[in-house]
């Protein structure tokens, strides 16, 4: 393709990696759209166009509504105790060099762990009669020995909780290798102006932090959309009942178990809308940022 | 660096906040350490032991369950398909990759900034997205439950991860390097296998370990693309074995943590470049 200003030799740089992902990316998301309007009959053998019915079923399917709900659930509660925890703990961690590498090396543990290890350990321990209620017995926090998984209202919380528990040790490292970039003269400074903690953590840390901050955040959304199949299928299944259903457990479970291929479909391609969505705000505030910061 | 940094006050008083700063991270750490012990201990002890006392150390001590598990079902199997599956698909994934990242920082072309970011936001692409599709496809192509099909899958996702990684640190090494190479007639393959690819080691490594981690611990693909027995991955086949084994928890964890002993393993040689890797801002904000 001459007019693109590429000459033979280098189209070849680019010639893998167009098949693959025309492949595994581009060529289903084209059919994913087709099939959101189709409606196909497996007995029959016939395929039909629908329109838009397949999106009128799913907005007053509850199913749906309550997976949605869930991962907003999941969103609002750990986006932010989960960065809130970071920032503290990436501090505290700055501040105490010299535990550091002991603190620093078991903490970033739970990022090796799979989630289907970290999963199925937290199904046992977490069980109504299991070891995490008996320590809390015992210490004389019975009132907390709740039934974590079992019981429909909490379920999705412990989710977020056990999410919470492995993603803080990689946020942690992150935004402490960002810490480690500020200038000792600065903190220094501020010591000699008498700035107690609380100051620092405001004045100088978080500011330092802001762009690694918004990234995790962005980050952390789109895992909590679309990204925890693994923790759900895990945990608990979707239950107890349908109360911890989540976007992709709504799809999963609509094809591989009731064979809606369109029906899903359409919800796959409401998640793909949202991610776009999303991923063009955070690129065009990111695009702002990076000509701030001269990274290109 | 080594100055103080705990300010003025007098010394009981720094003692006491120097006490109290580490009081979150205790607790923190203890909260991490404890479901590790409760796993790696546990999966040293016997049936009965782990029935009676759940939170003691392993007395009797027992190695049978690492033995036991390659027994059972076909763990090793598992095992050997997670491996394979990993090492391919990281491989040529990577390949890919450093081609395209090399194209993308070197070759001036229309809309590249356009392709660029394109390729980049398909990291985050979540598989359930194109997954009901792709069944489709792998249905008709005959490509459900073959090792191809699967490692194509994991090579897609390696691609753009790798590409905008490299891309960036490839756009930082000085281009005085590349030419000189170029007047001395190296073509852009000997430039980029040659002399690019030694100068991007801790990038790489940081990769490699990242990657692979998403690759091994993965579930919803081979979930769907693997469902025969004897070709599951190690991820999955642990969900099976807690549904068949269900008495028989010290098994469970002995096969959990032998699960996750080949992460560990490259953690731990990747680990100064991971950690580098974060700093330097291969994986930057």
């Amino acid at each position: 393709m001459p007019k693109n200003g590429l000459n033979k030799g280098q189209i070849y740089f680019f010639l893998p990696a167009i098949i693959v992902i025309s492949f595994i990316f581009l060529i289903p998301i084209i059919n994913l759209f087709k099939l959101s309007f189709q409606d196909i009959n497996i007995e029959a053998r016939t395929t039909s166009f629908v329109g838009l019915q397949n999106y009128a079923t799913l907005l007053k399917d509850n199913v749906f509504i309550k997976s949605v709900r869930n991962n907003l659930i999941l969103i609002s509660m750990v986006v932010p105790v989960l960065t809130a925890l970071c920032i503290l703990f990436s501090v505290l961690l700055f501040e105490c060099r010299r535990d550091f590498k002991f603190f620093q090396v078991t903490i970033f543990l739970p990022y090796i762990l799979s989630i289907t290890v970290v999963g199925i350990l937290f199904t046992i321990l977490l069980q109504k009669n299991g070891p995490i209620n008996g320590i809390l017995k015992s210490i004389g926090f019975g009132f907390l020995a709740i039934d974590w998984l079992g019981n429909p209202r909490i379920a999705i919380l412990t989710v977020g909780l056990i999410i919470i528990w492995k993603e803080l040790g990689f946020g942690t490292t992150l935004f402490l290798s960002r810490l480690m970039g500020i200038s000792s003269d600065l903190i220094a400074a501020a010591d000699i102006d008498g700035a107690n903690w609380w100051r620092k953590v405001i004045s100088i840390y978080v500011p330092h932090l802001s762009g690694i901050i918004f990234f995790y955040i962005t980050l952390t959304i789109i895992n909590l959309f679309s990204w925890v199949f693994n923790y759900i299928y895990v945990i608990t299944r979707g239950g107890p009942g349908n109360s911890t259903y989540v976007f992709e457990f709504f799809i999963y479970n609509r094809v591989f178990w009731y064979n809606q291929i369109n029906y899903a479909s359409s919800a796959a391609v409401i998640v793909f809308v949202s991610l776009i969505t999303v991923i063009y705000f955070q690129m065009r505030s990111r695009a702002g940022l990076d000509e701030k910061r001269d990274i290109w | 660096m080594k100055k103080e940094i705990y300010g003025r006050p007098g010394k009981i008083k720094k003692i006491i906040i120097i006490i109290v700063k580490r009081i979150p991270l205790v607790i923190y750490t203890g909260s991490v350490a404890f479901p590790l012990y409760f796993l790696v201990f546990n999966s040293f002890k016997t049936r009965t032991n782990y029935m009676v006392n759940k939170l003691k150390l392993p007395f009797p001590f027992t190695i049978e369950n690492f033995i036991g598990v390659f027994t059972k079902e076909h763990f090793a199997r598992w095992l050997l398909n997670s491996l394979f599956i990993t090492i391919v698909a990281m491989t040529i994934g990577s390949i890919i990759a450093l081609l395209l990242s090399y194209g993308f920082s070197n070759f001036q072309f229309k809309q590249k900034k356009a392709s660029f970011s394109f390729v980049a936001s398909l990291m985050i692409l979540p598989p359930i997205v194109i997954i009901v599709p792709l069944y489709r496809l792998y249905f008709e192509l005959k490509l459900l439950n073959t090792y191809l099909g699967t490692i194509l899958i994991y090579i897609a996702y390696v691609i753009p991860f790798w590409t905008y990684f490299l891309t960036k640190f490839f756009a930082s090494i000085p281009k005085s390097i590349k030419e000189s190479a170029k007047i001395d007639g190296g073509s852009d393959i000997i430039i980029l296998f040659r002399l690019i690819l030694p100068l991007s080691k801790a990038p790489i490594v940081t990769l490699t370990v990242a990657s692979s981690l998403f690759i091994w611990n993965d579930l919803l693909i081979p979930l769907i693309f693997m469902q025969e027995d004897n070709l599951r991955t190690l991820m999955v086949g642990l969900t099976v074995f807690r549904g068949r084994l269900t008495m028989n928890f010290p098994a469970i964890f002995a096969g959990m943590v032998i699960s996750t002993i080949p992460m560990a393993i490259l953690f731990i040689y990747g680990q100064k470049y991971f950690l580098k890797g974060l700093l330097s801002g291969a994986i930057k904000g």
